[in-house]
C-alpha cells in the first residue's frame, strides 16, 4: 500500500495538479491563439510532469533539510555544549518564551540575518574567481548528499542504485573547495589551513570508506534503501539484525573518520581556530562565511543521517512513523557526536595522520574480515 | 615548500595579551622565532618615581592583573627590607593567605588560557567557573576581585572577616574534589597526553642558564621555589611541599601547576589553622633611605622588586624584574624544531602575561 | 595491566565522562547568573565587608581635611566650598566668623578612580564609606564627575579622630609672623593663637599652638604658610 505514496508520487500529483491549472488557463486562451493549446499538452505531458516532480520533491527536502532541521540541530548543538560548559546556552530569541529564561530557537535566524547584513570583503590580492565560488561548492555538495539519502521508504528525492557510492562522493568534493578557498585568499593562515584539510582527506577517506565496505558486503548492495531492508530481516538474535552488532569495530572507525571528514573539533585542524586565526575560512566575512559554517552543519546531519543508514536500521522501528524513527535515531547520533566534540582537545596533524594509517584503517580492515566471516557462517 | 615568515601577533588568538611572535615555518615546521615585545609599554618604573610608598602599591597591582597580589606583596617587602621592618605575624599569615588564593586564581586563569589553546574550550569554562569562588574568598578578605590592593608597608589592609575560615575551607572542599576530577578530562585524556608529552622540551641546564622561573623551571626537573629557597612570610612555618616535573615538556609543566594548586589549598588550609592573633600593621616609617631587594615566587615565576629610597617621599628608583621576560628568552630554545600547533601548547603553557614583561 | 587499562579508557571514555557528568549537573541549573537579569544580592551582602564600591561621605562626620584627596593615587578627589546656613550642625571649616558658613566637602570623579581604597583608609573619622554598589556605568564622562552633593550621607557625628598620617606640624617660632593662617584653615581646630617671644611694634607676635591629641597630620597648615616656618615631622 505504501509503496504509492512516496515522496516522488506526491510531488508528482501536486505538480500535475498545478501544471493542470496552468494547462486549463492556457486552453481557455487557445481558444483564439493555437498555438498554446499545444504548448498546454506539452506540459502535461509525463516528461515535463516528471522534471516538475523532481523539482518539486527537492525543493521539499531541501526545506526541510536546510530550514527546518538544519534550525533544529543547529539549536541541539548550541544549547547542549552550553550546558556541557554549565551555561544556559542560547535563550533570548524564540517563539515560545520571551523572557530571558526562554528556548533561543531563533537565535540562528537572528545571526543568520546579521551575517547577511554583513559587508562582502574579499582581499586585495585573492583570486576573486576560486575565492568565491569555494564556498558555493561547499554549500552546494553538503546539500547534494541529501539527494541519496532516504528518509524512509517513501520519502527521497532519487532511489540511486549506487547512491552510497554517490553520497560518499559528494561528501568528499569539500576538502577540495577547502584547498581552494585557502589558496586563494593569499593569506598564510589559510594556506596551511587548506593545506592541512588535503592532508586530512587524503588520510580519512580511505578508512572512512574501508567501514562502508563491511556493510555492502553484509547487505550485498550499494542502494541504501535496500541496506535498510537488509537489516530489517529478522537475525538469529531474534532481533532486527542492525550492523552495529557484527560490526561495532566499523562504526567506530566510521565515526572517527566522520569526525575528520566534517572538521569537528578533536579533528578541525584545518580551521583550528587558536593557531590558524579561523583557518582557510580567516579572510571570509559576511553570508560567504555563513555559508560555510551553516554547511558545515548540514553535512554533520549528512553524516548521522549515513550512520543512522548504515548502521542503526534505518526507519526500522515500532508504532512511530519511519520518518519520526529516522529523526529521532539520527539526532541521537548528532548529539553524541555534540557531545565527543566538546569532550576533546584538537590533535596535532601528523598525530591524526598516524593514528589514521596506524589505527584506523587496521581496525577497518578487521571489520571487513568480520562481516565476511558472518557472510561466510550464513547468520546474515 | 620554502620558508616563509608568519607574525602570530599583535593580534592573533594564540598571544594572550599583546606581543608579536615571529615564527619562520618550513611548512608546518619552526625554523627560527623572534618574540617582539614593547606593544604594552606603560613606563610603570617611571610612574613608581613620581608617587610617594603609599600610592605605588595600587600601581604594583596592574602590573598583571591576574595576580596582582602577588606583586603589590612583593613591593611591599622590598620596602620593608629597605626600613628595615618587621611585619606582625598575624599579618604575614594573612598575606600567605591571600598570595595563595591569588595563585590558584591565577593558575584557573592559565588553564582556561590553555585549555583553548589546544582545543578544550569547555575546560576554559570550568576553570573559570572555579576561578569564581577564589575571587569570591578574596573579595571577602581584600575587598576586590582583582586589583586587590591589599598588602601595606607594614602589614596588610585589614583584619579577616569574622567566618572566613570555615567558608574557606568549604569551597577548599570543593576545589580540591573538582581538582580530583579534571584528572579525568586532563590527565587521562590521551589526546591531551598526545598533545603535551614531550613538546617543547627545556632542559634543565637550559632552563638554568636562561634563567627560567617559576613552573617552566620545577617543570624541568630543578626544584627551585622561592618560597623555600629564599623564604619569606611564614611558608617555611606550613606544610606544604615543592612540585617538580620530571621531562620539562609542556605535560609537565601542567603537572606542576596542578599539583601546586593542590599545594596551595594545603598551605591555605595551614595557614588558617595556624594564623596566631596581634595586630595586623606597624606604622612605617616615612620618608625612608636605603634599598631594598627581595624575590617572590609569582605564580609565574621568580618577581623581583629592588627598590632606592633615598629620603624623599616617592623612591628615588624601583626596578621590577618579571618571570616572562626571561621566559621570552628561552622560547625560540623551546620552540626550534617544533610544529605550529605545538607552538600553541608551549606558549600556552608558559603562561604568559604581558602586563608585568612590558611594564 | 590497571594503568594500561586507563590509557585505553582515555582515548574516549574518561573525558566523555567528565563532560556528562557536568551536562547532567547543569542541564536544570546551570551555574551561570544571567548577570543584568538576575543579581546575586545575598552574595553582595554576604561578601561586603571590607568591599570598595561607590564612594559615600558622611558629611556630619567629615571635617574638610582633604587627606584624601592627598593620597588619592588618581588625583580624582576634588574638594568643592559650599555655603551653608547658620544651623547646618555638621564641623565649619573654621571657627573664624568670616567662614563660619562654609564647609569643605569632597567630590569624586568615579571614571578616574581606581577603586584602591586609600580615601578611606586615611580619612581620620571614618566619614569616608565604600558601598557595595558598583553599577555605575554612564553614557557620558561627565555624569561619571560625582560632585559633593552627590556622594553625600548624613549619619551622625563621629567622636574619633585619628592621626594616619603619623606626622604632626613643627613650628619655626623665628619666622613666624603671625598671620593665622593655619589658625583659620585648620579643619579640626586644633590650632590657638598664644603670644610669642618676638615682638612687633611692641606686642607679641602671636603664635600657633597645637593640641597634638586633635592632630590628624594633614598638613594644612604646612601648606597654607606663607614664610614656610612649619614642617610635618613624624611622631
Ligand atoms: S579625609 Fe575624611 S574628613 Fe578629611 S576631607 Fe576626606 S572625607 Fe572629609
Ligand atoms: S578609591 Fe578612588 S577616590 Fe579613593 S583614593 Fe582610591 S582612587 Fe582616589
Amino acid at each position: 500500500m505504501s509503496s504509492w505514496i512516496n515522496l516522488y508520487n506526491i510531488s508528482y500529483a501536486i505538480g500535475e495538479f498545478l501544471m493542470g491549472i496552468v494547462a486549463a488557463i492556457l486552453n481557455f486562451f487557445g481558444q483564439w491563439i493555437g498555438p498554446l493549446s499545444d504548448f498546454a499538452d506539452w506540459l502535461m505531458s509525463v516528461n515535463v510532469l516528471n522534471l516538475v516532480a523532481i523539482f518539486i520533491g527537492g525543493a521539499a527536502v531541501m526545506v526541510f533539510v536546510s530550514i527546518i532541521n538544519l534550525f533544529i540541530i543547529m539549536w541541539i548543538e548550541r544549547k547542549m555544549y552550553g550546558r556541557i560548559h554549565d551555561r544556559r546556552g542560547i535563550m533570548l530569541p524564540g517563539p515560545w518564551k520571551k523572557t530571558h529564561k526562554g528556548t533561543g530557537f531563533l537565535q540562528n535566524l537572528a545571526d543568520g540575518m546579521k551575517l547577511i547584513q554583513k559587508e562582502l570583503i574579499t582581499p586585495k590580492n585573492a583570486d576573486k574567481w576560486m575565492y568565491d565560488i569555494a564556498p558555493a561548492i561547499i554549500a552546494t555538495t553538503s546539500i547534494l548528499a541529501f539527494v541519496a539519502i532516504p528518509f524512509s521508504e517513501t520519502f527521497y528525492v532519487a532511489n540511486i542504485n549506487a547512491g552510497l557510492i554517490f553520497i560518499l562522493a559528494i561528501l568528499a568534493i569539500a576538502p577540495l573547495a577547502v584547498v581552494l578557498a585557502g589558496w586563494s585568499s593569499n593569506n598564510k593562515f589559510t594556506l596551511i589551513g587548506g593545506l592541512r584539510g588535503a592532508a586530512l582527506m587524503l588520510s580519512y577517506e580511505i578508512p572512512l570508506i574501508l567501514s562502508v565496505i563491511g556493510v555492502i558486503l553484509l547487505s550485498g548492495s550499494l542502494n541504501p534503501i535496500e541496506i535498510v531492508h537488509a537489516q530489517q530481516q529478522t537475525s538469529v538474535l531474534g532481533v532486527e539484525n542492525w550492523y552495529i552488532i557484527p560490526l561495532f569495530p566499523a562504526v567506530i572507525v566510521f565515526m572517527v573518520a566522520l569526525f575528520a571528514e566534517l572538521e569537528r573539533l578533536p579533528f578541525d585542524l584545518p580551521e583550528a581556530e587558536a593557531e590558524l586565526v579561523e583557518g582557510w575560512l580567516t579572510e571570509y566575512s559576511g553570508m560567504r562565511f555563513g555559508l560555510v559554517f551553516v554547511s558545515k552543519w548540514v553535512r554533520t546531519y549528512a553524516g548521522a543521517a549515513l550512520i543512522t543508514i548504515l548502521f542503526l536500521g534505518g526507519w526500522s522501528g515500532p508504532v512511530l512513523p519511519g520518518e519520526l524513527w529516522f529523526i529521532i535515531k539520527s539526532y541521537i547520533v548528532f548529539v553524541i557526536i555534540v557531545w565527543a566534540t566538546w569532550s576533546f582537545p584538537r590533535s596535532r596533524i601528523d598525530q591524526i595522520v598516524r593514528i589514521g594509517w596506524n589505527w584506523l584503517i587496521p581496525i577497518a580492515i578487521i571489520s571487513i574480515v568480520i562481516a565476511a566471516a558472518f557472510k561466510w557462517v550464513g547468520w546474515f | 615548500m620554502s620558508d616563509m615568515w608568519i607574525n602570530m601577533g599583535p593580534q592573533h588568538p594564540m598571544n594572550h595579551g599583546l606581543w608579536n611572535l615571529k615564527v619562520r615555518v618550513d611548512g608546518e615546521i619552526v625554523v627560527e622565532s623572534i618574540p617582539v615585545l614593547g606593544y604594552l609599554h606603560r613606563g610603570v618604573e617611571k610612574l613608581c618615581e613620581k608617587r610617594d610608598y603609599n600610592q605605588i602599591i595600587p600601581l604594583m597591582d596592574r602590573l598583571c592583573y591576574v595576580s596582582s597580589l602577588t606583586w603589590s606583596h612583593a613591593y611591599c617587602i622590598s620596602v620593608e627590607e629597605m626600613m628595615g621592618l618587621e611585619v606582625p605575624d598575624r599579618a604575614k599569615y594573612l598575606r600567605v593567605i591571600a598570595l595563595e588564593l591569588q595563585r590558584v586564581a591565577s593558575h584557573l586563569m592559565w588553564l582556561a588560557a590553555f585549555a583553548p589553546d589546544l582545543g578544550m574550550f569547555s575546560a576554559y569554562l570550568y576553570s573559570m567557573r572555579e576561578r569564581e569562588h577564589f575571587l569570591d574568598m578574596l573579595q571577602w578578605l581584600t575587598g576586590a576581585r582583582m586589583n586587590q590592593n591589599y598588602p601595606r608597608i607594614g602589614g596588610v589592609r585589614n583584619d579577616m572577616p569574622a567566618g572566613f575560615p570555615d567558608r574557606c575551607f568549604k569551597e577548599l572542599d570543593y576545589f580540591e574534589k573538582k581538582l580530583e576530577q579534571y584528572k579525568q578530562l586532563f590527565d587521562d585524556n590521551k589526546l591531551f597526553r598526545m598533545r603535551t608529552m614531550g613538546v617543547g622540551v627545556l632542559s634543565k641546564e637550559d632552563a638554568l642558564d636562561l634563567g627560567v622561573t617559576g613552573p617552566a623551571l620545577r617543570g624541568s626537573n630543578c626544584p627551585i621555589d622561592m618560597r623555600t629557597h629564599d623564604p619569606y612570610e611564614v611558608y617555611d612555618e606550613l606544610d606544604w611541599e615543592v612540585q617538580v616535573g620530571k621531562e620539562g615538556d609542556v605535560f609537565s609543566r601542567y603537572a606542576v601547576r596542578m599539583g601546586e594548586m593542590r599545594e596551595s589549598c594545603r598551605i591555605i588550609r595551614d595557614a588558617l589553622k595556624k594564623i596566631p592573633d596581634g595586630p595586623v600593621r606597624v606604622k612605617a616609617p616615612l620618608r625612608p633611605t636605603g634599598q631594598g631587594f627581595r624575590r617572590t615566587e609569582d605564580s609565574r615565576g621568580e618577581a623581583l622588586i629592588y627598590v632606592i629610597g633615598q629620603g624623599g617621599e616617592s623612591p628615588y628608583r624601583l626596578k621590577i624584574r618579571s618571570p616572562i621576560f626571561a621566559i621570552m628568552r628561552a622560547v625560540p630554545v623551546m620552540l626550534k624544531g617544533t610544529s605550529v600547533a605545538d607552538l600553541l601548547a608551549i606558549m600556552g603553557s608558559v603562561d604568559i602575561c604581558i602586563g608585568d614583561t612590558d611594564k | 595491566m590497571a594503568k594500561k587499562k586507563r590509557r585505553l579508557k582515555g582515548w574516549i571514555i574518561q573525558p566523555m565522562r567528565f563532560t556528562l557528568r557536568e551536562m547532567r549537573q547543569a542541564l536544570w541549573k546551570p551555574s551561570t547568573i544571567l548577570y543584568p537579569l538576575e543579581k546575586e544580592r545575598d552574595k553582595w551582602e554576604a561578601l561586603r565587608e571590607n568591599f570598595r564600591g561607590h564612594h559615600e561621605i558622611d558629611w556630619l562626620k567629615c571635617i574638610g581635611c582633604r587627606l584624601c584627596s592627598r593620597v588619592c593615587p588618581n588625583q580624582c578627589i576634588t574638594m568643592e566650598d559650599i555655603e551653608v546656613d547658620e544651623n547646618y550642625k555638621g564641623p565649619r571649616r573654621s571657627h573664624m566668623s568670616e567662614k563660619k558658613n562654609r564647609i569643605h566637602r569632597p567630590g569624586v570623579d568615579i571614571g578616574r578612580c581606581l577603586f584602591c581604597g586609600n580615601c578611606g583608609e586615611y580619612c581620620p573619622t571614618d566619614a569616608w564609606t565604600q558601598t557595595i554598589l558598583v553599577e555605575l556605568t554612564e553614557f557620558e564622562r561627565d555624569a561619571l564627575i560625582y560632585s559633593a552633593e552627590q556622594v553625600k550621607t548624613e549619619g551622625g557625628p563621629s567622636k574619633k579622630l585619628i592621626n594616619k598620617i603619623l606626622e604632626n606640624p613643627k613650628l619655626d617660632v623665628e619666622t613666624c609672623i603671625g598671620c593665622k593662617r593655619c589658625f583659620n584653615e585648620c579643619p579640626t581646630q586644633c590650632i590657638t593663637m598664644i603670644p610669642g617671644p618676638k615682638m612687633r611694634k611692641d606686642k607679641p607676635i602671636e603664635i600657633p599652638e597645637f593640641d597634638y591629641s586633635k592632630c590628624i597630620g594633614c598638613s594644612t597648615c604646612c601648606d597654607v604658610c606663607k614664610p614656610g616656618s612649619l614642617t610635618m615631622e613624624e611622631i
